[in-house]
């Protein structure tokens, strides 16, 4: 029997209020490693050209300038310490029963919504460090180009695993029922 | 030609044993010297390299290049034959296979089903020996299109045919489907029905609204600027001097020099441009054929685009500053797009496009009418109509973002470097401020049950709409200026592009997105 309620737009479910899923703790201390990682790298070049500035220059270098580049780094160090925990806690996801929803940004904030009914195929990946903290990124590819697609970082790997499983699954349950339209005789 | 006369669509039955490979008119090698051509101009580096060599070549002598120029030709005649000859295509009941490549093989796939509209392109060579030039476009499949190089008019039609055969039923039981009990009869009728044509006239307009017609006028006036000073020059003369012959004196001379000269500035752009108007859009035709739109143009290669009706992901509505002037519009009814990113509005996709260059405002709304079909009814695309406008806390948005600190940056460094004069940078602030007014006048959108219509532009207009079910993502996002005044921007991505609508009021964006959610979830058509 078809039936075809009016629904008041008052009623339809909000993208606005949800319980959203945090992701993984570990994924802050993550962040971090990266960052610092990172600096850890930048570490040796400051000091090499700290060196050459020094060693090379004809008169003396002002100090500020000398410790312009540790200031710079010490800053940048610590920005990769403080700032992943105020960030991270402001991303998270919800799975609704139709579509998936990822909010994220602590300043410029952003709600992105993917309907399960226009993905076109799901992914998981993890790095070499989000491996080592049993983390995963799941990327689920819309046909609307890297503009469409949504990507939830940090998330424990068995949940990435299972969270892909469930969006492929609906996507081939969902094209099965609404391919009806597909010319029988195709096959 | 007698070779291409043989081809014809294998009997369906064919395909049963070994598959039935053919290949093309061996003028399909032609096609591919074009594309090799391309390729080399196209690639400055190879371009530069072979130009240099030449040069050297021809300091030392005149033979060694002649015979370069000739082996560099040689060398893509014989490229473009191993191609044609290692070029096979297989035509089956859902799809076109075809092989292609000399030593790395590749073979692409094209469900009939899949594709997304296909272009027809005749040259002036392969329209003397009655060949053509297929493409597909397919969706998603990262840049991976087809192309059936000089293959036979026939086999052309024929093949749109099986691909319209594939895709009917869809549209046909799609078309039942739609629960408004609206009078669209059934089965469509599948006569062509011109909607639009374009005379010689409408070229004269096209090359009137070219935008290098415009760069060309520019041109003239900073000209014009030296040409009135040689002006007067000459009408002293001319005063001094009534009697004596003008034209020996060298100032007049020089003067009707340069009258002559912007002239034919003017007179040359404006011929490029009418050269190009007719090349592209002679004749231009555009059809309807069942829930098929077909458009036909161009003077010497004759160019055929079929987009289904319901692969039309966007609309594209623009009115530049002439074409306001002559109360036109030009029109793009975009497809989804096959690999890449773009810009608004999908940028890149404008050679799949379905592309009207030049329409009145009746036959938009009749056009729109059409490509929307029975969803949309309300949703004027005109820019003359009611659009709700965005906040104007965008101004300000725009004029911090591009006026004010750029224009700090700039006097700080300045007043450093200049003193006080420095203190000038700041009236950029002015320019940056009327643009940001300007297009913040001509934001609006425009919402029915079905779809959003979008409008921007700066002196002229633009209009994007689309259907909400054929919405890929949504996001609502705001920046910590619009959280304190309650607005929000709203992105949705479509499969031919994103397009933003930004400053609009919060609950708006939100009730916006979930009614768009709820639209693309709860509905049963394919998007494409």
């Amino acid at each position: 029997m078809f039936a075809n309620p009016e629904i008041p737009i008052e009623a339809l479910p909000s993208a606005e209020h949800l319980h959203w899923q945090a992701l993984d703790s570990r994924y802050v201390l993550r962040l971090q490693v990266q960052s610092l990682l990172l600096m850890g790298c930048a570490l040796p070049a400051v000091a090499v050209g700290h060196y050459f500035l020094v060693a090379v220059a004809e008169e003396d270098v002002p100090l500020a300038v000398q410790l312009g580049a540790w200031v710079l780094l010490g800053l940048a160090s610590a920005w990769a310490l403080i700032w992943p925990p105020i960030e991270v806690p402001k991303r998270g996801f919800a799975l609704r029963n139709q579509d998936i929803v990822y909010k994220h940004g602590v300043l410029w904030r952003s709600v992105k919504a993917v309907p399960f009914n226009r993905v076109q195929h799901a992914a998981t990946g993890s790095g070499p460090l989000d491996r080592r903290f049993g983390l995963a990124t799941l990327t689920v590819f819309t046909a609307g180009g890297s503009g469409g697609d949504l990507r939830v970082p940090g998330l424990n790997r068995d949940l990435a695993e299972r969270l892909r499983g469930y969006i492929v699954d609906r996507v081939g349950h969902d094209s099965e029922n609404g391919d009806d339209a597909e010319p029988a005789g195709a096959s | 030609m007698t070779e291409a006369g043989e081809q014809a669509p294998p009997p369906p039955d064919a395909a049963a044993g070994e598959l039935f490979w053919q290949r093309s008119s061996p003028f399909a090698a032609l096609f591919f010297l074009g594309r090799i051509t391309k390729g080399l101009v196209g690639n400055l580096q190879s371009l530069a390299g072979t130009s240099v060599m030449l040069v050297a070549l021809a300091q030392k002598s005149m033979v060694y290049a002649v015979l370069a120029a000739v082996g560099v030709l040689a060398a893509s005649v014989a490229a473009a034959l191993l191609r044609y000859w290692h070029f096979r295509f297989h035509l089956n009941e859902r799809g076109v296979r075809i092989r292609q490549g000399v030593f790395k093989k590749v073979e692409v796939d094209v469900q009939f089903d899949r594709i997304q509209g296909i272009h027809v392109e005749q040259s002036l060579i392969y329209r003397w020996l009655g060949l053509v030039t297929v493409s597909f476009d397919t969706a998603g499949s990262a840049a991976q299109e087809g192309h059936l190089p000089a293959v036979t008019r026939q086999f052309a039609d024929a093949l749109r045919q099986r691909v319209d055969d594939q895709q009917q039923p869809a549209a046909d039981a799609e078309a039942q489907r739609r629960e408004s009990g609206s009078a669209r009869e059934l089965p469509l009728a599948r006569r062509p029905r011109t909607l639009l044509a374009l005379g010689n006239r409408d070229m004269l307009r096209i090359a009137l609204t070219d935008p290098s017609v415009l760069v060309g006028l520019a041109f003239l006036g900073v000209l014009g600027q030296y040409y009135d000073g040689a002006m007067q020059d000459l009408a002293k003369q001319a005063v001094q001097q009534a009697t004596a012959e003008i034209a020996a004196s060298p100032s007049a001379v020089l003067a009707v020099a340069i009258a002559g000269l912007l002239l034919s500035v003017l007179v040359v752009f404006l011929l490029l441009a009418l050269a190009s108007a007719f090349l592209r859009f002679h004749d231009f035709r555009l059809f309807q054929e069942g829930t098929a739109f077909r458009s036909q143009s161009g003077l010497l290669t004759r160019k055929e685009v079929v987009v289904e009706r319901d692969k039309i992901q966007q609309l594209n509505l623009a009115q530049g500053l002439p074409m306001r002037l002559l109360k036109r519009y030009r029109l793009r009814a975009l497809p989804a797009r096959s690999g890449g990113a773009g810009a608004q509005g999908g940028a890149v996709a404008a050679t799949q496009a379905l592309h009207v260059p030049l329409l009145p405002g009746d036959a938009v709304e009749a056009l729109r009418t059409e490509m929307f079909g029975d969803e949309g009814q309300r949703l004027q695309t005109l820019p003359t109509g009611s659009f709700a406008g965005i906040s104007p806390h965008y101004i300000r948005a725009r004029v911090l973002m591009f006026g004010v600190a750029p224009a700090l940056v700039a006097t700080a460094i300045a007043t450093a470097v200049a003193g006080v004069v420095g203190l000038l940078c700041l009236a950029w602030v002015v320019p940056t401020a009327l643009v940001a007014w300007q297009s913040w006048r001509r934001w609006g959108y425009r919402v029915d049950d079905d779809g959003l219509a979008c409008r921007s532009g700066l002196l002229g207009y633009r209009v994007h709409a689309f259907l909400f079910r054929k919405m890929q993502a949504v996001a609502v996002s705001r920046s910590p200026m619009q959280r304190r005044t309650g607005l929000a921007t709203l992105h949705v991505q479509l499969a031919c592009g994103p397009l933003t609508l930004p400053f609009i009021d919060h609950a708006t964006a939100c009730r916006l997105r979930d009614y768009m959610l709820y639209k693309a979830e709860s509905s049963r058509l394919p998007w494409h």
